[in-house]
């Protein structure tokens, strides 16, 4: 896959120029962009409000407060800054790793067939068909589920199974094509025809399928905080949303910012990755890459 | 194949004078690299009962010329130049200025065209009747009675077992059967002009033998005025009266088709000849034309088949020539059309004596 | 001893109701330096076959014989040297190459892997030579290019030249040429004879178009099949001038001539029945009897006919009119076809 990587990111210049192919894309890209920006280099710069003032609860955005303020007066858009950085951890670390998993062994299966198929077919079966919530319910009952990287690492672990069957069938049809059977005749190896020959073929397939999971993965985490069951310190989108909920803000028409921000934040994000796989389907073109 | 299927009769009307006219037409297709010139200036006359086969390799504008004869090019395609003109019954058509609903007729009842892909041709989830049906419909035939009795001729027509053929779904026909009814389908509301792109091509040896005898059956009884478009040499051999190569979006020779098989002028037509080899008979040497195909977005200057023609000159890299008559009824675009006609005389093409 | 030996050799597809017999019993042996053409109509078997000599399907029954060892029995490292030994060219060019890989890509990853060279700039000049000799020059100008710069001819010859990586002594053609433009096919079956000539590569030469297999192997063997068995081989001057089987003649005689005067003294062979018969449900003794204009009752629907040789070479599998010369071309040109 490595080279794949190369070939696509060889020239950053090439690169964007041909992500900027698709405006909506490109878009999605710079939202993104910025969005990592804030999450990760804003914190310096907006420190978190910790601070109690009951003299600004529930504000309206105005200049001081951008976003306006909480139950408390704090301000809600130094939350915002400081909250992305935990929930685009997660999603991406439970994304790359359900898609890993799909990939290796979705192609594994689909390419050797047999009973390494049906092996693989068989466990997938059965993870699809264990209850997520419950499960982690019972986990977050008997382990400390707010390291964000084990958070992660749980939801990727339970995400793979529809995204391998997909792709599965994908490797089982690429399978059929006369250039895989001709690496077969070259005697090329199992891994040259995964990695080179089938895997490269579904790039655009497999962007897409990590772009969902990180969706997915980031509506999961909400949910568990929302659901008070990933007990969260600090401030994050899921427990601003959270803690909204808790203090009945829908109910007070003077606190819709502040139960709208993390929202509107969540879908921004949401709605900027899945546009942004339209530029990023672009990079593994080759039509687009050779500069046709 | 039973003799009762082959003494049904189609009471088809031949017209007289000539059909169809194309004054030189061109045709552009936008895409993002820039303008394909597919179609340049192209002059053709139909006349009534022949038939003419369109011939080229993949890229010489022969299927993009037909789809612009029943207007069926796709949005990004444009007539930009020339004139089309229909005839049947002393009454005159301008093709390109039809409206959608007058397209819809003509496409039916004057000039059909018969696809490639057959099986996509059809919607999988109807059966054959009821498309018979709908399609006659839909031209204001009332009589259902009437649909059924000429729909069933027209199968027995193309050797199939009608009876059967009618109620069947598309996919439950060979591929033979499928081209058969697609055959009989467009004579259906007995156009006077029938175009067949590729009538034989992915299917069967003896398959196709059925298709091109039923071809021929339609010409030599019917009088049917057909166009053949074709990339198989042999297809024009077998049923074209007259044959014109294309290249590069232009036709570069027009005659008889043996004056084309016998006596080509154009060093591409010889060229093409030459490369198709023959399977009754003793071994015969076989030479390919150089070089590939041009690019239709950057196409070479002068005459177009220059990078490629052992005949090539300076005046070929910087002139395009145009189609002279070089014989009766006979016309090539070349400068050195005689000096074709001179190595012909050492080495001719006959295959029989 | 032959380089490839097929022995009684069949293959299914499917269980049950939906078993499919692709090629029946097939035998045949093609020697060292030889062109063999198998020629049939689609779903004849021909392409399966050309897989199971390839190495890339099991056969059902029979045994592969290659340099007179059975490749079912071989050990790890004598598969592996017939393995490199026999490559296989596509029909489809738009389907043959990865879409995602350079030329450079394709062609220097096999030398690499099989250790044909020892560093990359090794690679890169055995690649430039691999590509002139499948014509492709200036080599360097396609180095660099993805499958969709290349128009189908020069694809197919990239999938030669990536064949030719590992050095093979047999290849197999599956209608290399038949999708590829008419006036460049012939420059095409030039370059792979002279691979025969000049590095004494081995053909299995597989097609629908009997003048192809004609032109291709005029000094080897054809193999006509129908429906998963062999009908008739023999030298290509023997089956396409004085064909015995009465499918071979069909055949011969349905193809379409380009050339007028002799598509109209070509004979007409009428069938009695315009229908293939179904894999699925297989008419018993000769497949072909259902079609057949000499069909005699009683013969031609009992047993399987087996393959006889014949004085003038090759072997027919029809009892009845092995013997029998027919000819092809009339001598008046025939009156218009009814």
């Amino acid at each position: 896959m490595g080279s794949v990587f190369l070939g696509a990111v060889h020239s950053l210049g090439a690169t964007l120029r041909i992500m900027s192919y698709n405006k909506v894309g490109f878009a999605g890209f710079i939202a993104v962009m910025l969005i990592l920006f804030m999450a990760f280099i804003g914190p310096f710069f907006v420190p978190l409000d910790t601070v109690t003032k009951v003299d600004q609860i529930y504000q309206p955005p105005n200049a001081e407060h951008w976003l306006g303020t909480d139950h408390q007066g704090r301000d809600i858009f130094s939350q915002i800054v400081n909250g992305g950085k935990d929930v685009i951890i997660v999603a991406v670390v439970a994304g790359a790793l359900s898609t890993l998993i799909a990939v290796t062994f979705g192609t594994l299966a689909g390419f050797a067939g047999g009973r390494t198929d049906s092996v693989i077919v068989s466990i997938t079966d059965i993870v699809l068909t264990i209850p997520q919530l419950p499960l982690l319910l019972v986990l977050a009952a008997l382990i400390k589920l707010n390291n964000i990287f084990f958070l992660g690492v749980i939801l990727g672990a339970l995400g793979w199974p529809s995204l391998l069957r997909a792709v599965r069938s994908q490797a089982l049809s690429l399978k059929q094509r006369d250039f895989v059977e001709a690496a077969r005749a070259l005697d090329l190896g199992t891994m040259h025809i995964i990695f080179r020959e089938i895997v490269p073929n579904m790039m655009t397939y497999i962007i897409i399928s990590f772009a969902l999971a990180m969706t997915g993965a980031i509506y999961a985490q909400v949910a568990l905080v929302l659901f008070g069951l990933v007990p969260f310190s600090g401030s994050n989108w899921g427990v601003m949303l959270s803690l909204a909920w808790v203090r009945g803000a829908i109910y007070f028409k003077d606190s819709i910012w502040y139960i709208m921000m993390p929202v509107a934040a969540i879908v921004i994000l949401q709605l900027s990755i899945v546009t942004m796989t339209r530029s990023l389907e672009l990079v593994f073109n080759p039509r687009l890459r050779s500069g046709e | 194949m039973s003799n009762e299927s082959q003494q049904v009769v189609l009471k088809h009307e031949a017209g007289s004078g000539t059909p169809l006219t194309l004054r030189n037409v061109s045709v552009v297709y936008k895409t993002r690299k820039g303008d394909v010139r597919a179609v340049r200036d192209v002059s053709l006359d139909l006349r009534a009962g022949e038939s003419i086969a369109l011939i080229g390799e993949s890229g010489s504008g022969k299927t993009t010329l037909g789809l612009s004869i029943v207007r069926l090019l796709v949005k990004s395609a444009q007539v930009t130049h020339g004139e089309i003109i229909y005839r049947r019954n002393g009454k005159e058509i301008d093709v390109l200025g039809l409206s959608k609903k007058e397209l819809r007729e003509f496409r039916w009842k004057e000039c059909s065209m018969v696809f490639q892909s057959a099986l996509n041709a059809f919607n999988p989830v109807i059966r054959i009747w009821d498309q018979m049906r709908d399609t006659a419909q839909s031209h204001g035939w009332k009589d259902k009675k009437a649909i059924r009795q000429r729909s069933l001729e027209l199968l027995k027509f193309v050797q199939l077992d009608a009876e059967r053929v009618i109620d069947a779904y598309p996919h439950e026909l060979s591929g033979g059967m499928r081209q058969r009814v697609l055959i009989a389908l467009s004579l259906l509301l007995d156009p006077q002009v029938l175009i067949l792109d590729e009538p034989t091509t992915a299917l069967d040896i003896l398959t196709q033998r059925t298709i091109i005898d039923l071809l021929r059956k339609l010409k030599e009884e019917q009088h049917f005025t057909m166009i053949f478009i074709s990339h198989d040499l042999a297809i024009a051999a077998e049923l074209a009266d007259r044959i014109a190569t294309m290249y590069a979006g232009r036709v570069v020779e027009v005659g008889s088709a043996d004056d084309i098989f016998y006596r080509p002028r154009h060093p591409y037509t010889l060229g093409l000849i030459r490369a198709v080899p023959k399977v009754v008979g003793d071994f015969q040497e076989l030479f390919s034309i150089p070089g590939s195909p041009p690019d239709l977005i950057n196409m070479p200057s002068g005459c177009k088949f220059h990078p490629r023609c052992p005949y090539a000159t300076d005046k070929c890299r910087q002139e395009e020539p145009d189609l002279v008559t070089v014989g009766p009824e006979h016309m090539a675009a070349c400068w050195h059309w005689q000096e074709v006609e001179k190595e012909l005389q050492s080495k001719p093409l006959h295959s029989i004596s | 001893m032959s380089l490839i030996e097929l022995k009684n050799v069949s293959r299914t597809f499917g269980k049950g109701d939906e078993r499919v017999v692709a090629v029946d019993n097939v035998s045949f042996a093609i020697d060292e330096g030889e062109v063999l053409c198998l020629v049939g109509e689609s779903g004849c078997g021909k392409s399966t076959t050309g897989k199971i000599v390839a190495g890339l399907l099991e056969p059902t029954r029979g045994q592969v014989l290659f340099d007179g060892q059975d490749i079912a029995k071989m050990d790890k490292e004598s598969f592996r040297r017939y393995r490199h030994s026999v490559q296989i060219i596509h029909q489809d060019p738009y389907a043959s190459l990865n879409p995602t890989q350079t030329v450079r890509q394709m062609i220097t990853r096999p030398l690499l892997r099989h250790h044909k060279a020892r560093s990359n700039e090794e690679a890169e000049k055995r690649a430039v030579e691999l590509l002139e000799i499948v014509d492709l020059t200036p080599a360097q100008d396609f180095m660099n290019k993805y499958p969709h710069q290349l128009s189908g001819g020069q694809r197919q010859r990239v999938s030669v030249a990536r064949a030719l990586t590992v050095e093979p002594r047999f290849i197999v053609a599956d209608e290399a040429v038949s999708m590829v433009d008419v006036s460049i096919r012939v420059s095409l079956l030039n370059m792979l004879s002279r691979l025969q000539d000049e590095f004494n590569v081995t053909f299995l030469f597989i097609t629908h178009d009997l003048a192809l297999a004609k032109y291709f192997a005029w000094e080897g063997r054809i193999s006509v099949m129908y429906l998963g068995r062999i009908v008739e081989d023999g030298p290509t001057r023997r089956v396409v001038m004085d064909p015995r089987h009465p499918y071979t003649q069909a055949l011969l005689a349905a193809v379409p001539e380009a050339d007028p005067e002799l598509a109209r003294r070509k004979r007409r062979i009428e069938l009695r029945s315009a229908d293939i018969p179904s894999l699925l449900d297989l008419p018993s003794g000769c497949t072909f009897n259902p079609r057949c204009p000499y069909f005699v009752a009683g013969v031609c629907d009992g047993e399987v006919p087996p393959l006889v040789a014949i004085p003038e070479g090759g072997r027919v599998a029809c009892p009845i009119r092995k013997d029998v010369s027919i000819q092809l071309i009339e001598e008046t040109p025939a009156a218009p076809a009814a």
